[in-house]
């Protein structure tokens, strides 16, 4: 696997395959190199391991990690976090798996990719940062998995994928639900017209909290605060604003909506065959920012996306999709398919259809079967290898935050936006068309 | 028209304090929008606080909604905030996404003005807005003795993806270290090109990225970007297959 480098090209396969001819021509020295070095106890030879780096060790970041460490094939080398709490509380998890002190440990994400032995990235860090290392990622040929939602405006986004798409890298997004059973029958279910053509789809996401104003307060010590808000608006730093309260302010995220939306609405998506393209039309019904306190994204929500006549093959008159927070729904969170002749709903740990005896039926070996992983990580590592795509690509990660994204806009403005999902672009609106994306503070661009 | 905003409880407004004022405000200004007249008296509002000695978090306030909100009238107010270090992000956050050419040219003559910390910033907001007219301002920083500076002006070119963008970012100096940066801006810049449906200017880009002179990431994403452009499939089957063998010969 290459790595760029300052121009040149450097294998570190071909370093290692170097490095170990020096051992074995060295006679005169009585070295042994251990069994599990050269993979003869049934590990992965060093060579052959993927050798992946974290960017963004808070809780998620670190429970990425935890998912990658049992691999044998897989070595984690090295963490990057702004909080060095975090990062050496990462390294201490992953020296003690190893059972040695080798972590590195980077304050600057550009250092860690920049190391040169890197072949994969675990990207978790907050919406706002999501854009600059995965395109710097990209652009040094590593392969990442990243979390969801993919981006803080359409804007970035797209750049994004056309980062991954031009350098080739695989990229799996942090939306595992696709990698869960239930999700994947649900939605060959769907695929396969089990529930006739299908009109609605009712997504269903988690309601927001407002809190109250917050103090200025001191930065904590090891904590780099100015690189935190990196390319966000400068901010006095408060501790709720950090780490995963991010997520309730509109300068980071987009609230429960953009959080879960990358989950559900990707289900939504998946099921109806709709994740390369997008609504024409986002229409705001209910909503709710909250008027005070620190926290700004909406806590109550409710709009709908209409897709025209084609979007899907499974809606040849269009769809509606509703997309509302779960004090709204009659079935709390999930993604529920409305057919002519039947519904099929799916959350976490639950799913339902009518009619009931739906959900035993078994898709034939001549049905439409979608793309199978049972475990997200591994998907991830196996598409690496093979340079397959994942079961989560970066498109339909981006398509589906484009929804939840057009309907916070939508909410903001009050009013209809229309969209064109061919040129991604919002219809006749340019006070819209402004909050496709946002300046970036100080140098930080993509 | 009258002023509609509450001017002066907004520009006392700090931070920690209740933000109901700013709320209220938005209110006002977001059911202006589609009204020319209300729009502009509260705009004027807005330039109200700018130009005053409101506090920084209101100053901040005002440069986020005039982002929706914001016309050329605004654009003198914004530009003087260029000149602060301290307050020329949120000005560009302001300026960066306005229609009007008035805003492309504040910032373009900021080039010459501002504080060196903040002209990448700038750099990048012309690259957002894709100035043609800056091409020339941005093509001699390629050489900056500040490295963010440089950086930002190549990839700036190559945002801006005009045939004379492209020129100068293929004749561009650079400053020590950046070649390796060129080779990605032009890989931006072809793939801009074709976007805009000048496919000549891509492919012949792409071509001179394919040689083995560049490094095999740039070389697969080149082959890659020649594949974009084929309409013959076993043509672009063939710079397919070129650019996976180049990306994945040393995959494990």
């Amino acid at each position: 696997m290459s790595i760029r480098k300052t121009g040149r090209t450097y294998s570190r396969r071909g370093f290692l395959q170097r490095s170990a001819s020096g051992i074995a021509g060295a006679v005169a020295f009585p070295y042994i190199v251990p069994g599990r070095a050269l993979g003869l106890d049934g590990t992965t030879a060093p060579s052959n391991r993927i050798v992946i780096g974290c960017i963004g060790v808070g809780s998620q970041g670190t429970g990425n990690l935890k998912s990658f460490l049992p691999s044998k094939d897989v070595q984690v080398v090295a963490v990057c976090d702004v909080d060095k709490a975090h990062r050496d509380e990462a390294a201490a998890i992953i020296n003690k798996t190893y059972d040695n002190n080798d972590c590195a440990t980077y304050n600057d994400f550009r250092d860690l990719i920049l190391r040169g032995d890197l072949d994969a990235l675990s990207i978790a860090v907050p919406d706002h940062w999501h854009a600059i290392p995965a395109i710097e990622g990209a652009k040094n040929g590593l392969h990442m998995y990243a979390e969801k939602p993919l981006s803080l405006t359409i804007e970035q986004g797209r750049a994004m994928v056309d980062a991954v798409q031009r350098y080739g890298v695989t990229w799996q997004t942090g939306s595992w639900q696709r990698s869960v059973e239930n999700f994947h029958h649900a939605c060959e279910l769907v695929r396969n017209g089990r529930i006739g053509e299908v009109h609605t789809v009712e997504v269903g996401l988690p309601t927001g909290r407002p809190n109250d104003p917050q103090p200025e307060m001191p930065v904590p010590e090891g904590f780099d605060y100015d690189r935190w808000l990196g390319p966000a608006p400068w901010a006095p730093y408060t501790k709720d604003r950090c780490h995963w309260n991010f997520r309730w302010i509109l300068d980071y995220s987009g609230g429960q909506l953009t959080d879960w939306a990358a989950h559900h609405i990707d289900i939504a998506n998946w099921g109806m065959g709709t994740e390369y393209t997008g609504p024409i039309e986002v229409v705001p019904v209910e909503w709710e920012f909250p008027r005070d306190g620190l926290w700004n994204a909406a806590t109550q929500y409710k709009f709908y996306a209409k897709y025209p006549p084609g979007a899907s093959p499974l809606a040849p008159k269009g769809f509606t999709m509703w997309v509302m927070n779960d004090e709204k729904t009659d079935f709390g969170m999930g993604t529920k398919f409305i057919g002519t002749e039947g519904t099929v709903w799916v959350t976490r740990g639950d799913e339902r259809t009518e009619p009931k005896n739906l959900w035993k039926t078994a898709i034939k070996d001549d049905g439409i079967k979608l793309p199978r992983s049972r475990n997200h990580f591994r998907n991830f590592i196996e598409c690496v290898r093979s340079g397959e795509q994942t079961i989560t690509p970066i498109e339909p990660a981006h398509r589906a935050i484009t929804v939840a994204h057009l309907g916070n806009i939508a909410m903001q403005l009050e009013r209809n936006i229309r969209w064109n999902p061919e040129t991604e672009s919002i219809v006749a609106d340019t006070q819209a068309t402004r909050m496709l994306g946002r300046a970036m503070r100080g140098n930080w661009h993509i | 028209m009258a002023a509609i905003l509450d001017t002066k409880a907004i520009a006392a407004y700090t931070f920690g304090s209740s933000r109901e004022v700013l709320t209220a405000a938005a209110d006002a200004i977001r059911s202006a929008l589609a009204d020319t007249a209300r729009r502009t008296a509260v705009n004027n509002d807005l330039l109200e606080i700018l130009s005053g000695d409101a506090t920084t978090d209101a100053k901040d306030f005002a440069c986020r909604q005039l982002w929706i909100s914001g016309d050329a009238a605004a654009v003198p107010a914004l530009a003087n905030l260029l000149k602060d270090v301290k307050t020329a992000d949120m000005a560009r956050y302001a300026l960066e996404k306005m229609e009007c050419p008035e805003a492309g040219a504040a910032l373009r003559d900021a080039l010459g003005t501002a504080p060196s910390e903040v002209k990448a910033g700038i750099i990048n907001s012309l690259a957002m807005r894709r100035e043609e007219n800056a091409v020339r301002e941005i093509a001699k920083m390629t050489k900056n003795s500040d490295g963010s500076i440089a950086a930002a002006a190549l990839d700036a070119l190559a945002r801006i993806a005009t045939p004379q963008s492209l020129r100068r970012l293929e004749g561009a100096e650079l400053a020590s270290g950046l070649e390796p940066e060129r080779d990605h801006a032009l890989l931006f810049a072809a793939e801009q090109l074709a976007k805009n449906a000048n496919k000549a200017a891509a492919r012949e880009v792409y071509q001179n990225l394919s040689t083995e002179a560049h490094p095999e990431i740039i070389r697969a994403a080149a082959l890659r970007g020649l594949s974009g452009l084929e309409d013959d499939t076993a043509q672009r089957n063939t710079h397919e297959e070129a650019a996976r063998k180049l990306t994945r010969r040393k995959a494990k």
